[in-house]
């Protein structure tokens, strides 16, 4: 083998060693915020609200929200949208009772749904758009997308 | 418990499932099964028989008045049985597991296994009774669903604990049927249940009245939300979406 090739081969072998390294850290992160989120409470006992649950779809033009809210009323659902956050507040139409809830063991009570979903992609909240059914909220968020025409010659 | 790739039946009691259905309800879309499953205990007054052990589930105990009991249990009701699990099964459990059930069954001389999962669907949110569709292994399966006149999935692929049970009901000669309602895939879906129930009822023959699931949908929904997050996460890791492809197709 000349000069020449085993230089390359020993780049190679360090770029494939970078290259592992990188996909090991990618992986251990991936692993962190997967328990972050698993272990994370969908509750906040002070202030007794509840996280729901929440689906976020990509399209090429759109950002589809649906969110889970059994036991609201339309009129009661807030939404407040940014460029790049939704945020969304609903009463119950009754308390939720839990004789005893996880690890505290005692009864508690929760009056409403609270959550902020941090968007994938900056939206247009003006043009927006959002329905309700059998207790699933779906939002439609336009993307603010700049789109050029290329030309094929 | 030898080994950690080994899972054990622990009968509490003394199983008899000579020709008997053996229902399986596991955590997976909608958790339509574990709806339904817990559904069946309460009407049926089912009867605790036996549970599962195994160093591939988490270490992970459910306390219930007071009581311990393991995730993955064995209820049994006349010649009816119902396995179901109280956590999402981890990838590494579902071979060895699905093998478990499936010896299990055939050593009992089982006539059926019907899963309950359900299909998500897009437009679920516009869908006032969720229909049910049917995969099937055996012409036992393949009766029932005639009989019923369930519409059979027809082209697909099915990724999962139903999907490794599917495989050695094949390989043992085992007849399986799949029960699937169309479902929201990340919401607990009682509605899907209920419509699951409702064929079930028929392929038992006993008498099932969705009625009071329904009117426990919204509450249902709300102290599920935890087992649906986790069993999403479950999902995501073991490719359930590649469901949403289309299978490449050898013979066009």
């Amino acid at each position: 083998m000349g000069e020449k090739e085993r230089r390359k081969d020993i780049f190679e072998r360090i770029y494939d060693i970078f290259e592992d390294v990188r996909q090991r850290i990618r992986d251990t992160f991936e692993e962190i915020f997967e328990t972050f989120e698993t272990e994370r409470p969908m509750f906040d006992l002070r202030e007794k609200c509840l996280e729901p649950l929440v689906d976020i779809q990509e399209t090429e033009d759109y950002i589809i929200v649906t969110v889970d809210l059994p036991c609201v009323d339309k009129d009661a659902i807030k939404l407040n949208a940014t460029t790049d956050t939704l945020e969304i507040q609903a009463d119950m139409k009754r308390s939720i009772k839990f004789n005893r809830w996880g690890t505290v063991q005692h009864e508690v009570e929760f009056h409403k749904f609270k959550k902020l979903i941090k968007l994938p992609s900056k939206v247009d909240p003006k043009r927006a758009q959002a329905r309700f059914k059998h207790g699933i909220l779906e939002i439609k968020l336009p993307k603010k997308i700049k789109k050029f025409r290329i030309e094929i010659k | 418990m030898e080994g950690k790739n080994v899972i054990d039946i622990i009968q509490k009691k003394t199983i008899n499932a000579e020709n008997s259905k053996i229902i399986l309800g596991f955590p997976e879309v909608g958790l339509v099964g574990t709806i339904a499953s817990m559904f069946l205990v309460e009407t049926l007054k089912m009867e605790e028989v036996g549970y599962f052990r195994s160093q591939l589930f988490p270490p992970l105990i459910i306390l219930h008045k007071g009581k311990p009991s393991f995730p993955v249990r064995i209820y049994s009701h006349d010649k009816i049985f119902l396995i179901l699990s109280e956590i999402p099964i981890p990838p590494a459990a579902m071979f060895p597991l699905s093998a478990k059930i499936v010896n299990w069954a055939k050593e009992n001389k089982a006539d059926i296994i019907l899963m309950i999962g359900g299909l998500p669907v897009p437009n679920r949110m516009d869908l006032e009774t969720p229909e049910v569709f049917a995969a099937v292994c055996g012409e036992k399966a393949e009766k029932i669903v005639e009989q019923l006149q369930i519409k059979k999935l027809e082209e697909g692929m099915m990724v999962g604990p139903y999907a490794a049970i599917f495989m050695e009901c094949y390989n043992s000669d085992l007849n399986a049927l799949l029960l699937s309602a169309q479902a929201f895939a990340r919401y607990p879906d009682p509605g899907a249940a209920a419509s699951v129930v409702t064929i079930l009822s028929k392929i038992l023959d006993v008498d099932l009245d969705i009625k009071p699931l329904l009117e426990k949908a919204e509450e249902l929904r709300i102290r599920l939300r935890d087992l649906m997050r986790t069993t999403s996460q479950t999902m995501a890791r073991m490719g359930k979406s590649q469901e949403h492809g289309i299978p490449p197709m050898m013979y066009v």
